[in-house]
């Protein structure tokens, strides 16, 4: 399978500023456009409609669509006016999403997820086959749905997970699988390998189901200024106590309880001198140019079809990802 | 004021034609894209988003936005992402939606004016960037919150099938907007109870906004432009909100009829029972010099923006165009 190179956003940033470097990623040869669905953030899906008005070739993806609170008529609706836009240039990646914000937003427990995202998964691929879809789901029921349009391409559907039992289906049933930021080598490869095994199972083909991973990704002419970037956005992931697995996959030490309870009291920076520099490198990319490419090429050796950067910071950052992006592409076609 | 005059599209139509009409109208003096929800047909909220990349001036607005299939978190998002890229230029319509789409996509409506009317201050909420706490038929929110708001307010606007809404709309939105197919007087008297409903409620109505879709067909004969519209009113009056609208015209129509040949899927005899005097008074039909008389008609009963759509042959698109020329100055 060919390696590409995706870029990400958070919905943090202007959608004015995000649309301007979507462009300028594009024109350095990035391959396609993640946006996360970030709750209360700026929203991905008119976002990356944006982006493919300002865009020529790449493929925008909204990340993570969350079957708890969309539902799945709309949802189809909304790709599907996208994909008639833009044939072959848009994806979705869907996944149960962050669990405080689907709380605040009256999901106080997202139950079943393997079971509703099967269920999304096939009702968006029926009702974009123009099919009359009946489905009586666990969270939304279809009774005769239809849609009158097509996508006139195919709408590639990621799943989005580190957990066994996502990542087996994502195998089963996706066209691609989405790997989170801030997984180790290590834990990157056990994921990859779920998945095949997932893959296997359905008696599918390795390459029917492309790998994406969120890298992330610091870069700087002074390495350890990216290194201190990487570990302050590593302490902040640390906080949940989900990634134990993650931490406990290398060998460096790392004190998880001490990171949570410091990000709990919003001492991050605090939390940020627990993270070890030597474990940085080992659950993102960060340092100089020459660095950064090498850390983007590991996380391809651990099977990951697709690594997925940030092109963030100050100026400096931005120029400097948007150069390891046109060296590992070779520049856009 | 100056006379605005918006387009709607109904999501039948590709995208792309639709930009391009959006271009072409608003270099004709077109105020607002109303592009309404349908179920099943392209979706409003990327669509606008479009809509207000391709064009400079015009207001985008999703319409029929309902609560029951659009979670108000996600909702708000989207709003406020287009209201980022372009201040000011953004509205919404919330309505309850069809009930036959509804049913086919699993929801069966209970209390739809409330869940409206809580929609509206839900979103308007969480602009604000308030956490918002809301336990409803449609949705809960527990403490959802926005992390940035849109530069500029973004105006929502109820939607009005008849005239119980319509003094519930003066109440809670920033404006209305009125179903098609209402007559001139009907949209005069919602309109008054519209500004009752805002004075309950202590507001002024000269701050709230008002449109209408309007039924609108023109050809060079006029002939065809009210056969067009006779068939679309056979389609919308078999909906039987419509009955309050049909009887305060006065004309003699027989709803009955026109409700068994639309559910036999006969539409052209359910078109038989649409008098060329309902044609006159519930829509906008004719040649172009007829077409901006019955629109004046609207403005003088007070109406802000009527919403006409700009559809149909090359032709009749190009006459469509001229009218909206004349209409609002270019």
């Amino acid at each position: 399978m060919k390696v590409r190179l995706g870029m990400r956003f958070d919905g943090f940033d202007p959608v004015g500023e995000t649309v301007e470097i979507a462009t300028q990623a594009e024109n350095a040869g990035a391959d396609t456009i993640w946006m996360a669905e970030h709750l209360g953030y700026r929203e991905a899906a008119v976002s990356c409609m944006a982006f493919l008005q300002r865009t020529k070739r790449a493929m925008v993806c909204p990340t993570a669509i969350m079957p708890y609170l969309w539902h799945p008529m709309p949802t189809a609706m909304q790709f599907a006016t996208m994909a008639e836009l833009a044939p072959g240039r848009v994806g979705i990646c869907i996944s149960v999403g962050n669990l405080l914000n689907l709380r605040e937003s009256g999901i106080t427990k997202p139950e079943k997820p393997v079971r509703v995202i099967r269920e999304f998964v096939e009702a968006l691929r029926a009702l974009w086959a123009g099919e009359t879809v009946e489905q009586e789901g666990l969270i939304w029921q279809l009774r005769g749905a239809r849609l009158a349009f097509k996508p006139p391409k195919e709408i590639p559907i990621f799943v989005a997970s580190t957990g066994p039992q996502v990542l087996n289906l994502a195998g089963c049933i996706a066209d691609g699988v989405l790997f989170s930021g801030g997984l180790s080598i290590p834990f990157t490869k056990r994921c990859a390998e779920l998945a095949d095994e997932g893959v296997a199972q359905a008696g599918r083909k390795t390459e029917d189901v492309r790998k994406a991973g969120f890298v992330y990704f610091a870069c700087s002419e002074d390495s350890q200024t990216a290194i201190d970037l990487n570990k302050r956005k590593l302490a902040f992931l640390f906080r949940s106590s989900a990634q134990a697995d993650n931490i406990n996959s290398i060998d460096v030490p790392i004190d998880h309880e001490a990171i949570m309870e410091l990000v709990e009291r919003r001492e991050l920076d605090k939390a940020a001198q627990l993270i070890p520099t030597e474990a940085v490198q080992q659950f993102s990319v960060a340092g100089n140019p020459d660095e950064c490419r090498a850390g983007i090429q590991a996380y391809i050796d651990a099977g990951v079809d697709e690594p997925v950067i940030e092109v963030s910071g100050d100026e400096e950052n931005k120029r400097l990802a948007l150069e390891v992006i046109r060296e590992f592409t070779g520049g856009a076609a | 004021m100056t006379t605005r005059l918006g387009i709607r599209f109904d999501g039948f139509d590709t995208v792309g034609e639709t930009i391009e009409v959006c271009r072409q109208a608003e270099a004709v003096g077109v105020s607002g894209f109303w592009m309404t929800e349908h179920i099943g047909y392209r979706e409003a909220l990327v669509s606008c988003m479009a809509f207000a990349m391709e064009t400079e001036r015009a207001m985008v607005i999703p319409s029929t936005v309902t609560p029951y299939l659009f979670h108000p978190t996600p909702t708000a998002m989207s709003l406020a992402t287009i209201a980022e890229l372009c201040p000011g230029r953004v509205g919404i319509s919330v309505g309850v939606g069809n009930t036959l789409d509804l049913k086919e996509s699993g929801k069966e409506p209970k209390d739809a004016v409330m869940a409206v009317e809580n929609y509206i201050a839900d979103l308007r909420a969480l602009w604000s960037t308030k956490p918002v706490e809301r336990e409803t038929e449609p949705y809960r929110l527990t403490g959802a919150r926005m992390a940035f708001s849109p530069p500029e307010p973004i105006p929502v606007f109820a939607i009005a099938l008849g005239s119980d809404v319509a003094t519930a709309a003066g109440k809670s939105a920033d404006g209305i907007l009125m179903s098609a197919g209402f007559s001139v007087p009907f949209v005069s008297h919602c309109l008054k109870l519209f500004e009752e409903g805002a004075r309950s409620a202590g507001r002024n109505p000269a701050a709230l906004r008002s449109a209408g879709n309007i039924h609108f067909a023109v050809s060079a004969d006029g002939k065809a432009a009210r056969e067009n519209v006779r068939r679309k009113l056979a389609f919308l009056f078999r909906n039987r909100l419509m009955a309050e609208n049909i009887a305060s015209s006065g004309i003699p129509i027989d709803q009955d009829a026109i409700v068994e040949a639309v559910a036999a899927r006969d539409l052209d005899k359910a078109a038989t029972f649409v008098p060329d005097e309902a044609v006159e008074a519930f829509g906008v039909a004719g040649t172009p010099p007829e077409c901006a008389k019955t629109l004046d008609a609207y403005i003088a009963a007070g109406l802000q923006e009527p919403v006409i759509q700009v559809s149909g042959s090359e032709e009749e698109k190009a006459l469509a165009l001229r009218v909206i020329r004349e209409f609002t100055g270019g």
